[in-house]
């Protein structure tokens, strides 16, 4: 008997194999053997959903799962439902809604809908509360999230798959956007440390 | 995280052969919620942990919700979500379905099994008042055997669940409710998702068809080491026809024997009013189907 084990998973779409030790979490490996680290890790006990990922269609936390227990099962990380010039529809809205300050709870929500989404296309607005409960934000607040994901459901259920993957503007799926894009990045500075240190 | 040997058994039996090597260095791994977190703690309930034994590759077999007549049969593998979703859970066992739609968030639902949340003897788990007041029997795997137990006499005074070496739970078995028979389940977190329950409380209550009040059962979760029934309570609502002042006599009663049993501690001038109201909600709730008073 030994400490390492293989493993047979499909990783968003793709059959992987992996020999590691045994005492490795799913998020571990997602992180530092495929380099996916848009999976994040927050708390490490399964309290702060950052690490979310979608195994057999069913959202869970990636830090509460040993590597061994993935195997022949389907797993989806965030690099899984988007690709750099295509967003998904619940990524778009949370880019519209502006339900992002720093971003590193965003992938954990955007799995968590996701996986909702695909179990229940028209979710309501407790349905998506009870969806996200298991995620937390410590900047934006959650109601821009909640109302991002409900409109991403709206819109899904509303218009042709062909009008919202139109690419118009990538992030926005041809929608208008609800803000005036900058034509000059505003620039900040930073004032000189004098005035800090005297404070300090 | 400690390193440790996983091992997938090719069948039940073998499990329970693994189990019976290894005893004291070997558990095993159902949803892992609970396990994983204790060994990230580094808790020194796995100090000498060498074997993991993985009982995934049994999930077809250890995850079927099942009408056995006048039970359901529940494998010990069935998620929190899959009982929360269960037509037959909801239909026939409403207050497990509601106690396993509060556990945890989401993920850890999807993930966590009610083997693990019984096996781990947690007084805190969601579950346990529910299948306690339903008279749950468990189905054992041991080494060349099977035998079964109430769930009421499994776990010893320390609040540990008595098993012996290479046996395991594969199955709970419980009994239907009657259509003449009301239950509940309230819980009390520090906040409303995914907080750790402080309080629980399931009740079963059994009405006559001229409205008086045949069998109850109340069981508090979160106090003392054991859940149990509190017979002394139970026995005050029998016979009876539910009202605000049987009701409230009840709920007191409860927490006397809360307060007799476990002693007066730091959390007691919280829990002695939180323990009366939350009986008192689900009395009300069994009763008359609201939480607060009609």
């Amino acid at each position: 008997m030994s400490e390492n084990i293989e493993v047979n998973f499909r990783l968003n779409g793709e059959n992987v194999t992996i020999r590691t030790k045994a005492n490795r979490r799913l998020l571990d490996v997602l992180r530092d053997d495929f380099h996916l680290t848009g999976t994040k890790e927050g708390c490490s006990i399964g309290e702060c959903g950052a690490c979310t990922v979608i195994v057999d269609r069913k959202a869970v936390t990636s830090c509460l799962m040993l590597i061994g227990s993935c195997e022949g099962r389907d797993v989806i990380t965030i690099e899984g439902v988007s690709s750099p010039d295509r967003l998904n529809p619940v990524q778009r809205a949370i880019l519209e809604h502006q339900a992002i300050q720093c971003g590193f709870c965003t992938p954990g929500f955007v799995m968590s809908a996701t996986a909702l989404l695909m179990e229940n296309p028209n979710p309501t607005y407790e349905e998506i509360k009870v969806a996200l409960s298991g995620n937390l934000c410590r900047c934006t607040g959650y109601k821009q999230i909640i109302d991002a994901i409900y409109d991403a459901a709206q819109q899904a259920n509303r218009a042709d798959p062909a009008e919202w993957d139109r690419n118009i503007i990538p992030d926005s799926g041809g929608r208008p956007l609800p803000w005036q894009p900058l034509n000059k990045p505003e620039v900040c500075e930073l004032s000189g440390g004098n005035e800090n240190e005297e404070q300090s | 995280m400690r390193n440790f040997t996983f091992i997938k058994a090719q069948d039940l039996e073998e499990v329970s052969q693994l189990l019976f090597a290894h005893h004291e260095h070997s558990c095993i791994l159902a949803g892992g919620t609970d396990l994983l977190v204790q060994l990230h703690e580094k808790s020194k309930r796995w100090a000498e942990l060498d074997v993991v034994i993985d009982l995934h590759p049994f999930q077809a077999e250890l995850s079927q919700i099942e009408d056995i007549g006048s039970a359901l049969r529940i494998g010990t593998l069935c998620t929190h979500t899959e009982i929360e979703r269960s037509f037959l859970v909801n239909r026939y066992l409403p207050l497990l379905s509601k106690a396993c739609s509060v556990v945890g968030s989401p993920q850890i639902r999807n993930m966590g099994t009610v083997g693990g949340a019984v096996c781990n003897a947690s007084p805190a788990s969601d579950p346990l008042p529910p299948l306690i007041a339903a008279g749950a029997e468990l189905a054992i795997h041991g080494c060349g055997y099977r035998r079964k137990a109430l769930l009421s006499d499994f776990y010893d005074d320390m609040g540990m669940p008595k098993l012996e070496p290479g046996e395991f739970v594969t199955a709970f078995e419980v009994r239907k409710l009657q259509p003449s028979e009301r239950s509940s389940f309230v819980k009390l977190g520090r906040r409303k998702a995914l907080a750790i329950s402080r309080l629980t409380v399931a009740v079963i209550l059994d009405f006559q068809k001229d409205g008086t009040i045949r069998e109850a059962a109340v069981v508090p979760g979160c106090v003392g080491r054991r859940v149990k029934r509190y017979r002394q309570a139970e026995l005050m609502l029998c016979g009876q026809r539910p009202s605000e002042a049987l009701i409230a006599s009840a709920a007191a009663q409860v927490t006397e024997q809360m307060l007799a049993e476990n002693g007066r501690r730091w959390s007691s001038a919280y829990k002695e009013p939180a323990l009366t109201a939350l009986v008192e909600r689900a009395l009300n709730s069994a009763s008359y189907g609201a939480e607060d008073r009609l």
